[in-house]
């Protein structure tokens, strides 16, 4: 398992404690303060559109607009060839965030969901900087709130709106959440989840399957506490679920051999998938510090180009 | 030691075991924990802990000791001590027996039931004890007082209880047990501190504990703790009542009557038979079926006024208690004031009286009049309707009338005769003064009026200076009036100021004198009396009132209002006078009131007279005049209450010159002011308070529940026959008293709170330091 240190390779201590970040009460303000110092750039659009500027040749193919065919080179070499042009449009991106009762799980001052918004909120103000159109749905069970991807005044401050809204739902799942953005998506575009990916893998599956298949970028960020990798507890707890209220009476010091290794094979299997499909996966605990997710976060859009 | 309620000390000592056996139980973990993937999560097996160590004993035994020591306060503790009963021997006990006289206790067999428990009740008393005796109804009243009591001598005693046995005598009043109960108990406990040596205070309640019993007096404040109540509840011969009642209808010309039984009736048939004013039977009866606990409220059918019959009451019959059953009802008043006519019927000529009548009588704005005429074309006569009380004579009275005239005179009938012949006046002699002689006037050119007695009820609405002006009427001609002998004191010149004419030698008589005057020559009228209301300037009389035995009247122009006769009718003076003759010949009911047995009227403010007179259902009396020394006062009438003497007390004279009478029996009373119009009645109608008739008996337990000790007859006998028991421990005080004096629960109760302070302060300073070291 890679975490964001590791890819970036920038060692943990030069960061901001997560726990000073996640004091700042304003959402903006901490998302302004992570993503400092990571503005690199405008991110160059991942498709090629139709517009002033000429990007290159490509050979023209059925279905094809004929519009496009540059009937001077034809004339002058008899091959159909379709000019492609710098797309006006940067970036158009989506947001999916779990906004599930499990997300509000935390044994630090924090819940993972305080983490995963921030993580949001510092993705979306970087990537409306660039000028990026972004967009932002909540989910549980199902779709909770959309905030469609536009580039404009306000949008912004709308998804830190939106961000401020409190877990709900009794249930995880990301599939409803992916299919509504592949259907927001006409254009070819970039969707990040950020989610605990508790749920089981094959809706989770499903879900990135139909949003690589349509040809997006997708950038997975499994939030995760560190009990929920160890399961260090002390003393024996009646747990209960934060989403189904399920009570199991557990003592770690029996349950965490099992535990441990039950969680590092969901962990491994929503590796796997996202490798699969082609996703970029980002595993993120909510004690490691924020930058260095952004920054796998940048390591992993590299990697995919 | 021993305990007054040992098992709270058995209670408080297995208590004690309570803080020990939670300590020592077995519990597991159940410290939550919200979690994010419990699915991942192996269960372990709850593992229970057993805390057998007691880490501190200090406050396990103060939470121990404090529950001993408040069950044990709890136990009420005492120490078996000897104290000897010599001490307390001037112990003594103060009685009031509180006796029901209200309307329901006259009921068949309460009233002897009554005075046997009376006796008991005395003869049960120690020579030592105080005894009090009250009567209640709505008010209470003391019959014999603890102070003559406790200074009498055991004979004086015995015939002091002999009389307020024979004396007991059942009113109509409504049952305030709750105000009687309270005034004598607040009374008894006051007589507690006075005296010492009185050390149990009973109150022993004789009643038939009705439900109509008024008992919200006690629903309010503390009973006070010292005084026992003894309820002996007396029950009549046979169980069941059913009474009658008025309802109020807005229909005036309607009579509702509602008929209640109550809930331990056992009868549902009944009847209802109207009566009128002499007792008689009115109408058939009424079948009515009213099952038990119901009530049912039924229209009268309306009285044949033709027929002279009203319905002056109604009786219930069917009910073997007839306290309630008769009830006296207001008359219903006719909407149209009917006025006979005796004379020509010619409505539209204007030379005929009855012409000026008609108009005038159309013109009344208070009430409709409708003008009978009883001669009719062709000769044919009617009586005069029973319903008429004023009738107008403007001709010839037929022969055929007389007898009808006679019994409308005797009915209180008024008769207005307007004489335009001499034979008109002459056809009704058998109704004047015999020595009345009739002539027709030799008028020259016109007479007017001279003197008019404004003092007189017909006159006395024109007295005022700016009305009494009958100057200008002129009369052309008119009957020469001659009575040798006639009463008139007081007559005023028309136009002028009064004059007394005493001096005139016809009219200085005195009443008797005119009796016998007209008595020598009338053979049925002996009794009449004869009034010169207004005389004409020659002298000769103008008006002549002549009253008859039975309060009819006869009132004699000399003259008629036609315009042959004079200009009368003509005169603005003439409507008003003619109102006023109809409005004393029937007056308007309208001052029927209503009250309930025990309302408290002011007579001289319903009459607006300082000399008034309030006549009881019964033909008892009660007269007040300006002059405390002239007032009469019939007994029964005034309760003024709160005196040791049972006789009724006459009335005092208030500051503000008023007195008032207490409606104390059902019925019509009838209360007569003397106005300077004449004397002036109001009718009152007093009915039994509808709360007596609902006489099932209340539950025994209805005082308990009102937060008062009390032994009914069953308990007092059980603990009577308990009493041989107490005769062993007659030596000492009883366990009650020891425990009473030594009063060790106090100082218990204080001691086990001490405790649980202590263990609170002390547990809390280990939880501060536990939590300091954890930190």
């Amino acid at each position: 398992m890679s975490t964001p240190s590791q890819a970036s390779g920038v060692p943990a201590m030069s960061f901001m404690d997560p726990k000073v970040v996640m004091s700042i009460r304003s959402l903006e303000l901490r998302a302004k303060v992570v993503v400092e110092g990571f503005r690199t750039g405008l991110n160059k659009s991942p498709r090629h559109g139709f517009s002033v500027e000429f990007s290159e040749y490509r050979q023209y193919a059925q279905g094809d607009d004929p519009r496009f065919l540059d009937w001077k080179l034809y004339a002058r070499t008899d091959r159909s060839y379709i000019r492609l042009f710098e797309d006006e449009t940067n970036l158009r991106c989506y947001i999916v965030a779990d906004f599930s009762r499990s997300m509000s799980f935390g044994s630090l001052d924090y819940t993972k969901h305080d983490y995963g918004r921030t993580i949001a909120a510092s993705l979306a103000w970087l990537l409306n900087r660039q000028g990026d159109a972004v967009g932002l749905t909540l989910f549980d069970e199902r779709v909770q709130m959309v905030v469609p991807a536009r580039y404009r005044l306000g949008q912004l401050r709308r998804i830190m709106v939106t961000l401020e809204e409190p877990t709900s739902g009794r249930e995880t799942n990301p599939e409803h959440a992916l299919e509504h953005a592949a259907r927001r998506l006409n254009k070819r575009g970039f969707v990040v989840l950020i989610s605990d990916l508790l749920a089981p893998v094959d809706q989770f599956e499903a879900g990135l399957k139909l949003l690589r298949g349509c040809g997006h970028d997708v950038v997975v960020f499994q939030v995760l506490d560190p009990v929920e990798l160890d399961l260090k507890i002390d003393g024996p707890r009646l747990f209960e679920d934060l989403e189904t209220g399920q009570k199991i009476y557990a003592d770690p010091n029996d349950a965490s051999e099992t535990f441990v290794q039950r969680i590092t094979e969901h962990n491994d299997a929503v590796r796997a998938v996202c490798e699969k499909l082609g996703a970029a996966f980002v595993r993120t605990v909510t004690n490691e510090p924020l930058e260095l997710t952004l920054s796998g976060f940048l390591h992993a859009r590299r990697s995919r180009r | 030691m021993d305990f007054l309620a040992p098992m709270f000390a058995a209670i408080g000592v297995a208590a004690a075991s309570i803080p020990v056996v939670l300590h020592m139980l077995r519990r597991a973990p159940t410290q939550n924990m919200p979690f994010s993937i419990v699915k991942f999560l192996k269960p372990s097996r709850p593992k229970l802990t057993k805390r057998s160590n007691i880490e501190h004993w200090p406050l396990m035994l103060l939470r121990i000791l404090a529950l001993v020591l408040i069950g044990l306060a709890f136990a009420r503790p005492f120490l078996r001590e000897v104290i000897p009963l010599d001490l307390q021997d001037d112990v003594v006990q103060s009685v009031t027996i509180l006796v029901d006289k209200s309307a329901s206790m006259r009921r068949d067999g309460i009233y002897e039931k009554v005075q046997q428990t009376i006796r008991e009740t005395v003869n049960e008393l120690g020579d030592q004890d105080l005894l009090s005796v009250a009567v209640f109804s709505n008010t209470s009243r003391t019959l014999l007082s603890r102070e003559r009591w406790a200074t009498a001598s055991d004979d004086e005693q015995a015939a002091m209880v002999e009389g307020v046995v024979e004396n007991y005598e059942p009113d109509w009043m409504a049952t305030d047990t709750g105000t009687a109960m309270r005034m004598a108990a607040d009374e008894l406990a006051q007589e507690s501190k006075d005296r010492r040596k009185v050390k149990a205070r009973r109150l022993v309640l004789i009643t038939d504990f009705q439900r109509g019993s008024d008992l919200d007096e006690l629903k309010s404040g503390n009973w006070p703790a010292n005084v026992d109540v003894e309820l002996k509840a007396i029950e009549p011969t046979n169980k069941g009542n059913v009474g009658v009642t008025f309802v109020n209808d807005r229909r005036a010309d309607r009579i509702r009557v509602r008929v209640a039984s109550a809930g331990d009736s056992v009868q549902q048939e009944f009847t209802l038979q109207p009566f009128d004013v002499s007792g008689a039977a009115v109408r058939e009866q009424i079948k009515v079926t009213v099952a038990p606990g119901q009530r049912r409220s039924l229209i009268l059918p309306a009285a044949d006024p033709q027929a002279g019959k009203t319905i002056a009451g109604v009786e219930l019959q069917g009910d073997e208690h007839p306290f309630d059953n008769v009830i006296d009802l207001p008359e219903v008043e006719n909407p149209i004031v009917k006025v006979a006519h005796i004379g020509p019927a010619e409505r539209n000529d204007p030379e005929s009286m009855r012409y000026y009548l008609q108009r005038v009588l159309d013109g009344n704005v208070e009430r409709d009049v409708q003008l009978i005429d009883l001669v009719q074309d062709g000769g044919v006569v009617l009586p005069i309707p029973m319903d008429v009380k004023f009738a107008v004579v403007t001709d010839s009275v037929p022969p055929g009338l007389l007898n009808s005239v006679s019994e409308f005179l005797d009915r209180s009938g008024t008769l207005l005769v307007a004489p335009p012949s001499v034979d008109a006046v002459l056809s009704l002699k058998k109704f004047l003064p015999g020595t009345l002689d009739v002539t027709e006037a030799d008028v020259d050119e016109y007479a007017m009026l001279g003197k008019i007695d404004f003092e007189h009820p017909l006159f006395s609405t024109f007295s005022d200076a700016r009305f009494a002006d009958f100057s200008s009427i002129k009369f052309w001609q008119h009957r020469n009036l001659v009575l040798p002998h006639i009463n008139q004191t007081n007559i005023r010149q028309v136009g002028g100021n009064t004059t007394p004419v005493s001096d005139q030698a016809d009219v200085s008589q005195s009443l008797s004198e005119i009796k016998t005057a007209i008595g020598s020559s009338v053979e049925d009228r002996q009794d009449g009396n004869c009034f010169v209301v207004a005389k004409f300037d020659s002298g000769q009389p103008a008006i002549v009132e002549v009253t008859t035995e039975e309060n009819g009247r006869i009132v004699l122009f000399a003259t008629g209002w036609h315009p042959t006769d004079s200009q009368w009718a003509l005169s603005t003076r003439f409507p008003p006078l003619l109102t006023r003759i109809l409005s004393l010949a029937s007056p308007a009911q309208k001052d029927q009131i209503r009250q309930t047995v025990g309302d408290v009227i002011r007579p001289g403010q319903l009459v607006s007279s300082e000399e008034w007179a309030v006549t009881a259902p019964d033909g008892t009396s009660v007269r007040w005049d300006q002059s405390p020394s002239e007032r009469t006062v019939a007994a029964g009438l005034v309760n003024d209450g709160g005196d040791d003497d049972p006789s009724p007390q006459a009335p005092t004279r208030p500051a503000n010159g008023q007195n008032t009478v207490t409606l104390d029996q059902p019925g019509r009373f009838t209360v007569t002011g003397k106005t300077d119009d004449g004397e002036y009645s109001v009718s009152l109608i007093a009915g039994l308070s509808a709360s007596e008739s609902r006489t099932e008996m209340l539950p025994l337990g209805q005082l308990q529940v009102l937060g008062i000790g009390v032994k009914s007859d069953v308990e007092a006998q059980l603990e009577a026959e308990n009493s041989s028991a107490e005769e062993i421990n007659k030596g000492q005080l009883s366990a009650n008293d020891l425990e009473r004096k030594q009063k060790w629960w106090r100082w218990l109760l204080l001691a086990g709170l001490g405790c649980l302070v202590l263990e609170s302060v002390w547990a809390s300073a280990i939880e501060r330091r536990q939590a300091a070291e954890a930190a």
